[in-house]
């Protein structure tokens, strides 16, 4: 049924979109993110001497969400390519950049061995709420961190591969543009090329494969985090559960973060190339991913207040009691109440201003989130929000927003070969 | 009936030729069909009507298993009615164009699968007279059903999605049963003047008249946005069913979503399973081709994929938790008396739905056909599993005891089956099975046309 088409795209000129790439950072840029990062590391070595647990699971709960929010924004574009979700092929690079940050994430996750004993709870003696035993097969920290290691590494290689075959295509066009260190790694990206349209071809192919196997490996590794670095936090928590709410949460900021970037990028870099149907698209996917956010959400608290069982109510209840009771309130209204209002409006969806204020909105929400799952488990006293969280959270922003400028002011952000999915977007009801 | 398909002059004539030349005509394999169906639902009668008069002893339900196969038939049949929805309802949102011929059938098979559905608590119940106790109103019995018990969200649930998935339907179907009206204004006789009647009424006085048309698509929008969250909602109440008992086995975080993909699952592999020989017994190979069943594919093994990651994760969290009651039941459930039915279920449900990681085998329609039978079966067993292993092994080891389904509980179970298929057969000749609108809009948008192994360019 053709209610209105998806006819209308804004006309991308290769040219323009070269045109588009700086090749440099600002210098007001560099300098902000740089010191941020600077104060962040700084006030974490300051925090780790004044308030080591605080410092340390402050760590934590940033790790958690910038490394969600890096690794699936290139989810977003294996999404994209599974469901051959046209709309979003010009898009998938701009949620493909969070993924510059995955390198660091790997080294911060290994620098969180040397806090384990500020956050693993169970270290000294491991056994569950009832003091049954837990299964030493699982909860020993050398496991803990070997398995981390080895999964990360297939997950961020896995992501970086989907990466590097989305780019290529477009190297040669964008070396012409570059110098310096960025010249040389689009030039070895760029190598042995062949002609424009045999490397779309090729990327097109093994993207098509790589999807499924990086959907996968997401899905199950990130359950895996959830489970090693939230969970275990309250041994003998039993929610099944649990592990496919985070990474829904991992996947629903990195579309915030997204339509955050895009509107951002609009208006600095005049990357105006999204037609307002493609705002609505990426608008409506946000809406419906907080809504099932908060359907998972309740589909883990109902069964959990009815049946009323220890085992199970020792997360929740912490969580529904002051002094937390105030954070779980704001998180949720900024993740689902407040979007679910505002996105009903069609205009909210289609102007990207509006869009990327509630996006900015829902991200805030997921920081509180995070910290909301991890710090009660192992905090008694009050809710410590105060410099070292502030300046943790600042170095961990710094970093990320480097290594995103790195991405962006080197690659171009719409792709100028089709190296992902074929065709054009369908119509149907607008 | 040759005076009703005259010779297609264009692709779009042929498209109403095809879908209308199927109906009202049944042939002798039909009428057969029909009644050794009628013969098998006498049977499932019969036995219910021995069951209410004998009591509910003549089923093999006891402790401490009281809830056997017509529960574990309700859940499956509610499962099955979720394709309908989703693919009318949220492929429609989602711009996939594929639906368009399927999706007809897949809404009709919804409405029968709840009307299945719906038999089964009846018949489950002891005094089945008494059933209008379910209703909540101001009665002078005083009585009020518990609403702070799952059943009876399941009883609004399933009231609901019932009628918006009929609703819904019904409007898709109107700008069809206007064009078999019109057809039937050309022909003379008076079984054409009846037909031309009833259609005539149920088309609600469509002419097709260009603000019909911009109301009729807004209406169709907006009831796709309703439906959708029913999806979820139906069967996550049924999983509620069980997951608010703490039962081990029942009482699980992850059943919501876990019902939703595994109803999602076996509503997909029926619509495959019917649409085989349904394609075949119509003539209408052209429309549901190796391009349908390869997206259908995709989708059951999504579906295929989150089930048993579901399964895994329940195990998983049982040794995780270091509770052993919980870990227990769950090694009981692979290892103990129920065993046979544990490895259907992981089998059917998980390791042959890997298939259709090929592409090949998505596109070929008999692998895909038996992969679905495959998928069903494995369904039924997992909703088996999950019912009757869980009661006969809750927390107290005194307590614990096996359930075998009696003859009456089988023939029913098949009745079952009889009742759901009688009803679709009747719906293929009486109703256009495959949407002629849609696909005359698909083929002017160059989506697709019939014939077409692919999506067009």
């Amino acid at each position: 049924m053709v209610e209105t088409t998806h006819s209308y795209e804004s006309p991308a000129e290769p040219h323009e979109i070269l045109a588009r790439v700086p090749g440099r950072i600002s210098g007001r840029l560099l300098a902000a993110l740089g010191a941020s990062a600077g104060i962040g590391a700084l006030g974490f070595v300051l925090g780790v001497i004044a308030a080591p647990q605080r410092a340390w699971q402050a760590y934590l709960v940033n790790f958690l969400f910038f490394s969600g929010l890096a690794a699936a924004g290139v989810l977003f574009g294996a999404a994209m390519q599974l469901a051959k979700g046209h709309w979003g092929k010009s898009m998938h690079r701009i949620a493909q950049g969070f993924g510059a940050f995955l390198p660091i994430s790997y080294v911060l996750f290994l620098l969180l061995y040397l806090g384990h004993g500020q956050i693993f709870p169970w270290i000294d003696n491991p056994v569950n709420f009832e003091g049954h035993p837990l299964p030493a097969a699982w909860f020993n920290v050398g496991g803990l961190f070997a398995r981390g290691a080895l999964f990360l590494a297939v997950l961020y290689v896995l992501c970086f591969a989907f990466m590097y075959y989305s780019l290529r295509p477009d190297m040669p066009a964008a070396a012409k543009r570059l110098s310096g260190w960025r010249r040389r790694l689009v030039d070895w990206m760029g190598r042995d090329y062949g002609s424009v349209d045999t490397e779309a071809a090729r990327s097109r192919r093994v993207l098509g494969r790589l999807a499924p196997l990086l959907a996968l490996a997401y899905v199950v590794i990130l359950s895996g985090m959830a489970v090693d670095l939230v969970m275990s936090l309250t041994p003998g928590w039993l929610s099944v559960l649990f592990p496919a709410y985070f990474f829904i949460g991992s996947w629903l900021s990195a579309l915030a973060g997204l339509a955050l970037m895009a509107a951002l990028l609009r208006k600095h870099m005049q990357l105006d190339y999204f037609a307002p149907n493609q705002w609505h698209d990426l608008g409506k996917l946000v809406f419906a991913f907080c809504i099932f956010w908060a359907y998972l959400w309740f589909s883990q608290f109902l069964p959990i207040w009815y049946g009323n069982l220890p085992r199970e109510t020792l997360f929740i209840e912490t969580r529904m009691r002051a002094p937390w009771q105030g954070l779980s309130i704001v998180f949720f209204a900024c993740i689902f109440l407040l979007p679910f209002l505002l996105l009903i409006w069609q205009k909210v969806k289609m102007a990207p201003a509006y869009l990327a204020s509630v996006a900015g909105l829902i991200l805030f929400g997921f920081w509180l989130e995070r910290f909301n799952t991890v710090v009660p488990s192992i905090w008694a006293d009050g809710v410590p929000l105060g410099w070292i969280e502030l300046v943790v959270t600042l170095g961990f922003l710094g970093v990320f927003g480097v290594c995103y400028a790195l991405y962006a002011s080197t690659f171009p952000l719409i792709p100028l070969a089709d190296s992902i999915i074929v065709g054009s977007p369908r119509k149907g009801p607008y | 009936m040759a005076t009703v398909a005259p010779p297609a002059r264009t692709p779009l004539s042929r498209v109403s030729r095809d879908i209308i030349g199927a109906l009202w005509e049944p042939d002798w394999r039909y009428r057969t069909m029909i009644l050794v169906l009628l013969a098998i639902l006498g049977w499932a009668g019969f036995a219910w009507v021995y069951q209410i008069k004998t009591g509910m002893g003549t089923a093999g339900i006891t402790h401490p298993v009281m809830w056997g196969v017509y529960i574990t038939n309700f859940v499956f049949w509610v499962g099955i009615a979720h394709s309908g929805t989703l693919i009318s309802a949220i492929l429609y949102l989602l711009r996939s164009g594929w639906r368009t011929t399927i999706n007809r059938a897949a809404e009709a098979m919804t409405i029968f699968a709840v009307m299945t559905a719906g038999l089964f608590p009846l018949i489950h119940l002891g005094r089945v007279w008494y059933f209008y106790f379910l209703a909540p109103y101001p009665n002078q019995r005083l009585l009020w059903p518990n609403f702070r018990s799952p059943l009876i969200w399941d009883f609004f649930a399933i009231s609901t999605y019932f009628t918006i998935s009929l609703l819904f339907w019904y409007s898709g179907l109107i700008p069809d049963l206007a064009t078999i009206r019109d057809r039937m204004k050309r022909l003379s006789g008076r079984m054409a003047r009846f037909k031309e009647r009833v259609y005539g009424a149920l088309a609600l006085g469509w002419h097709g008249s260009d603000s019909q048309w911009k109301n009729y698509r807004r209406a169709y929008l907006y009831m796709a946005a309703i439906a959708t969250p029913l999806v979820l909602s139906v069967h996550s109440v049924v999983s509620w069913d069980f997951a608010m008992a703490i039962t081990p086995g029942w009482h699980s975080t992850i059943f919501a979503p876990y019902f939703v993909a595994g109803a999602i699952f076996s509503g997909i592999a029926m619509v495959i399973t019917l649409s085989v020989p349904f394609r075949w017994a119509l003539g209408l190979e052209d429309y549901i081709t190796e391009y349908h069943y390869d997206n259908m594919g995709k989708l059951l093994l999504l579906t295929s994929l989150i089930v048993g990651y579901a399964y895994t994760a329940e195990y998983f969290m049982a040794w995780f938790s270091g509770d052993q009651v919980e870990w227990e039941s769950f090694v009981w459930r692979a290892t103990g008396d129920y065993a046979g039915p544990f490895i259907v279920m992981v089998t059917c449900n998980v390791l042959i739905p890997l298939l259709c990681f090929a592409r090949k085998i998505r596109r070929n329609i008999r692998a895909m056909f038996v992969i679905s039978i495959f998928v069903n079966i494995g369904m039924w067993y997992e909703r088996f599993v999950i019912i009757v292993s869980s009661l006969a092994h809750e927390y107290i080891p005194g307590a614990w005891g096996l359930y075998t389904p009696s003859w009456v509980e089988l023939s029913i179970t098949v009745g079952s089956f009889a009742w759901f298929l009688l009803w679709f057969m009747l719906f293929a000749k009486a109703l256009p099975a495959i949407s002629i609108t849609e696909v005359k809009e698909s083929i002017t948008e160059g989506v697709w046309s019939p014939g077409d192994k692919k999506e067009g360019a």
